[in-house]
């Protein structure tokens, strides 16, 4: 009986906190297509034009929405031919409206981070050193999600997400992990190699560090929280700090677990732990005014000498207090006239004088963390009923809405969305025929997509290598030239690169003319993909691409001999690896 | 055995086996890749092998969740009461003993403020050699990766690795350097402290010494050592024989960390804001902002830059993910 009365009342006392249920509804509601994971599929519906306002990978069978920093990185990749002024604008909506409050409540990596830190292990405390370590997430920032992507783009006119391809864990494991434990996947396993043990092992130490360190991804290497902390001052939701109030006691900073040098500053993630540790009840949240005293934290005031407190005034030599009680002292100053009789005998113990908040707050206690203290609790059951009851009735109609909104999310990318029946070939199958328009120069020497047609029925006594590729697929143009190699190595042989059908603006021939004129000289035959409109074929509605097997990832190597498909290859195909393919059949 | 102790013992085992799960994992995945079967580590990874390697991690992964979950039934059964101590800012604690140290004219003060003076002034050298060598790095790092000429259209990988290994030897030795600081810089405050309550303590209390302060010094520091360092980066690097074009990049970055470090500093001072007062008026900052973005996203969805979202996010992205 005991037993059951203390597993009661640890439940009791451990129950979510409104920022826990918060942070895990957004995680599923973000990555509500559930089916994906069922199906090895990714979603490609119209919802993702948006983006979710945390780091949640696109290329993860649930995600609904794009991802922020992988749609930054891919938009600079490309900003020699357009501004990126779509992702740009979103980023800075999400930064004015949230800031860093998306670290503290919506985003999912963050989540994760928050869950493993609970494992019962020591954990390293922040210091100086974890503050200074801090600024690793703008170099990555500056280095790999802007420079690099740029760079690349503008010189090579190739996507190279630096962030997302070296570093970013949650595309490892929602993405590369969430993919291949599909059976239906077991042909990326292919693509695997020297990437992907770098990425996991990476991921794998990240997870081992989140048990002993509290968020070090986000504390030491998220760029997006590097964007968003940019925001926080400005920010409509977050915390505040009330500077009239403020005694300057650093409780708020010392409890944080964040490496913040006040409240509200760019490392804060707006968590509102502080909140309730606050003694003096300065600290709160941002009012839905615009216009209001928010944060008027004031560096200049901050040197500014504080009042002896009566401790040090009337203290001898040899009754000097050590530092940890100088500063309670402090503290105990600024709230003597509250609850002298709590602090005084912690003072003399030499011990935090708000352990009863700091283990609440440590706890996940149920109460509410946009509360303040333990005095406001008190003071909020005097407050009249009718406020009760209408925070409580508006608390309800949130919690329905967004209990509506998730169900009716998860119901329709689950249940009233259907995937098409791809009918797709496999190694070993008969390849069948089609006829794709090629690109090339047209009487007026413009290149354009020409109404000339490739068949692939006068080519079934050949070898034939189709690669399907795309303009903004990094590895698929990287890798073009060594087709036109093999090409001209095997003039018996033919190759042909089909670009996938998928909206391109500007269009393919002009992006090969401006960016990447050399493909205009290769002896590649550049055809493009179609809809297959024929009702009697079994393929109909279908693409070339998804005939040939294709899903969701490019590029993808076909190589058909004798009109029989030998090789379906996911993933860039190394120059050495065709060739020895290619030699096998020849 | 008392539940504390249960509880230290635990928590060390669980620890070392958190990070031994973590190493397994990564130990086979790396047996996966380099003990494959093709000596050209291509296709290393089959269903098959990662099969087989899965055996030993998923049993250290299994044990490793038992023990967590056995862990939080024993908290559960037996809570503890946490404490958490609040960390003093030991700058801020220094700057307070400052404000109140004795500033008599006898010997014994006057030796202390000596070695007072000598620790601040340790603190600024330290102060500016981390900053000259922070900026040198980031001026070297930002001219390497803006240089198109480190970016070739066949050699993808070799570039990726020749810059990783330039660019990050050398951001992590200004990291270290910079931790380096922070240590230092802690430890004269430490001794500082320890001198100045030695000082209350014989001395009484007094109206402090506003002559050791050496925040503004650190401040003007700031700005030569700013300027210095650009300025020896550019000579250095037409001693060497850079080109005319890689010093008009060098001068232009330089130039633009001058800006950028003499703006923060008017607005550390109030100068850009022009408001002296304590209230910040955020309405037009933030209508700014909100008006600026909406605009963005518009001319977004006109340019097609909303379509190049769409467009990869309804690809995998291969890279990203780890399929390479």
């Amino acid at each position: 009986m005991n037993v059951f009365k203390k597993i009661f009342g640890w439940f009791s006392r451990h129950w979510p906190t409104k920022r826990r249920i918060i942070q895990v509804y957004t995680a599923l509601l973000f990555n509500c297509n559930i089916k994906g994971f069922v199906k090895g599929r990714i979603y490609t519906g119209n919802t993702k034009y948006l983006c979710t306002p945390g780091l949640n990978c696109y290329s993860c069978p649930g995600a609904v929405t794009a991802c922020p920093m992988g749609a930054l990185q891919n938009a600079f990749a490309s900003s020699a031919t357009r501004t990126p002024y779509y992702i740009l604008g979103i980023l800075g909506l999400l930064g004015l409206m949230f800031a860093r409050t998306i670290c503290g409540f919506l985003c999912p990596v963050g989540l994760g981070q928050d869950l493993l830190y609970k494992i019962k292990t020591p954990k390293i405390k922040k210091s100086k050193y974890t503050r200074a370590l801090s600024y690793v997430k703008y170099v990555i920032l500056v280095v790999f999600a802007f420079l690099i992507p740029l760079m690349y783009g503008i010189v090579q006119s190739s996507a190279v997400p630096g962030f997302c391809k070296y570093i970013c864990p949650a595309g490892t494991l929602g993405g590369g992990i969430g993919l291949l434990v599909n059976p239906a996947n077991t042909d990326y396993f292919a693509m695997l190699g020297p990437l992907f043990t770098w990425k996991f092992a990476l991921l794998v130490a990240i997870i081992v560090f989140c048990a002993f360190i509290y968020r070090p991804f986000c504390r030491f290497l998220c760029p997006l929280g590097a964007i968003y902390g940019f925001f926080n001052k400005i920010a409509i939701i977050g915390v505040k700090l009330d500077k009239q109030k403020c005694t300057d006691c650093g409780l708020c900073v010392s409890h944080c677990k964040m490496d913040i040098k006040h409240v509200g500053d760019h490392e804060c993630i707006n968590c509102g732990e502080c909140i309730s540790v606050c003694p003096v009840k300065a600290i709160s949240w941002k009012g839905s005014k615009l216009f209001l005293k928010a944060n008027a934290y004031n560096e200049q005031t901050v040197t500014e000498e504080k009042p002896l407190t009566p401790l040090l005034a009337t203290a001898s030599a040899s009754e000097m207090p050590s530092e940890n009680a100088l500063s309670n002292n402090i503290v105990t100053e600024s709230v003597t006239n509250e609850n002298p009789s709590i602090y005084s005998e912690n003072i003399e113990n030499d011990e935090t004088p708000f352990d009863e908040a700091n283990v609440a707050a440590d706890n996940d206690s149920p109460q509410d963390p946009i509360d303040t203290n333990a005095e406001n609790r008190e003071q909020k059951d005097k407050t009249p009923k009718t406020k009760k009851g209408r925070n409580f009735y508006l608390q309800l109609g949130a919690f329905c809405l967004a209990f509506v909104v998730l169900f009716g999310a998860i119901l329709y990318y689950n249940v009233i969305l259907k995937y098409d029946n791809i009918n797709a070939l496999s190694e070993g199958d008969v390849a069948p025929e089609f006829s794709l328009q090629t690109y090339g120069y047209d009487n007026s020497g413009k290149y354009a997509l020409l109404d000339d047609t490739f068949d692939f029925s006068e080519h079934l006594d050949q070898i034939v290598v189709i690669n399907f590729w795309a303009t903004w697929c990094g590895p698929c143009t990287q890798e073009l030239p060594d087709f036109d190699r093999i090409q001209k190595e095997y003039p018996e042989i033919c190759v042909v690169a089909v670009h996938t059908t998928a909206i391109t603006v500007p269009s393919v021939a002009d992006w090969v003319v401006n960016d990447k004129p050399a493909f205009t000289s290769f002896d590649v035959t550049f055809l493009q993909d179609k809809v297959i409109a024929d009702e009697n074929s079994p393929y109909n509605g279908q693409t070339i691409f998804e005939t040939f097997g294709g899903k969701d990832a490019l590029p993808v190597t076909v190589i058909v001999v004798k009109g029989l498909i030998k090789k379906i290859n996911n993933g860039s195909m190394p120059y050495e690896t065709l060739k020895s393919v290619i030699e096998s059949y020849v | 055995m008392k539940p504390e102790r249960i509880k230290f013992i635990y928590s060390i085992f669980l620890s070392l086996l958190t990070v031994t799960v973590g190493i397994v994992f990564i130990v086979q995945v790396a047996d996966i890749y380099y003990g494959g079967p093709n000596a050209d580590r291509l296709h290393n990874y089959t269903v098959e092998a990662v099969k087989s390697h899965l055996v030993l991690p998923l049993i250290f992964l299994g044990i490793w969740i038992l023990a967590i979950i056995g862990g939080f039934v024993f908290s559960v059964l037996v809570p503890s009461l946490k404490r958490t101590k609040p960390s003093a800012d030991n700058r801020k604690t220094l700057d307070r003993l400052m404000s109140i140290m004795p500033c008599d004219n006898s010997k014994e003060t006057k030796e202390i403020k000596d070695k007072l003076i000598k620790f601040e002034r340790i603190r600024l050298i330290v102060f500016i050699v981390s900053l000259a060598i922070g900026l040198g790095v980031a001026l070297f790092t930002l001219t390497y990766t803006l240089d198109p000429s480190h970016y070739s259209a066949t050699e993808f990988l070799t570039d990726m690795i020749k810059f990783l290994r330039t660019v990050l030897v050398w951001i992590i030795a200004a990291f270290a350097v910079f931790l380096i600081a922070v240590f230092l810089d802690s430890l004269m405050i430490k001794k500082e402290t320890q001198l100045i309550k030695e000082a209350i303590a014989k001395k009484g209390k007094g109206s402090g010494d506003k002559t050791i302060d050496k925040s503004k010094d650190r401040k003007k520091s700031v700005y030569f050592t700013t300027i210095a360092c650009m300025l020896l980066f550019v000579i250095l690097s037409a001693a060497f024989g850079a080109s005319a074009e890689h010093l008009v990049l060098y001068v232009s970055i330089a130039a633009l960390i001058v800006i950028l470090f003499i703006l923060y500093e008017m607005k550390t001072c109030g100068l850009l804001r022009g408001k002296t007062n304590n209230t910040q008026n955020l309405l037009i900052p933030r209508i700014s902002v909100a008006l600026i973005a909406i605009v963005f996203v518009v001319l977004g969805v006109v340019n097609g830059s909303a379509s190049d979202v769409f467009i990869k996010a309804i690809k995998i992205c291969t890279e990203c993910i780890g399929l390479g």
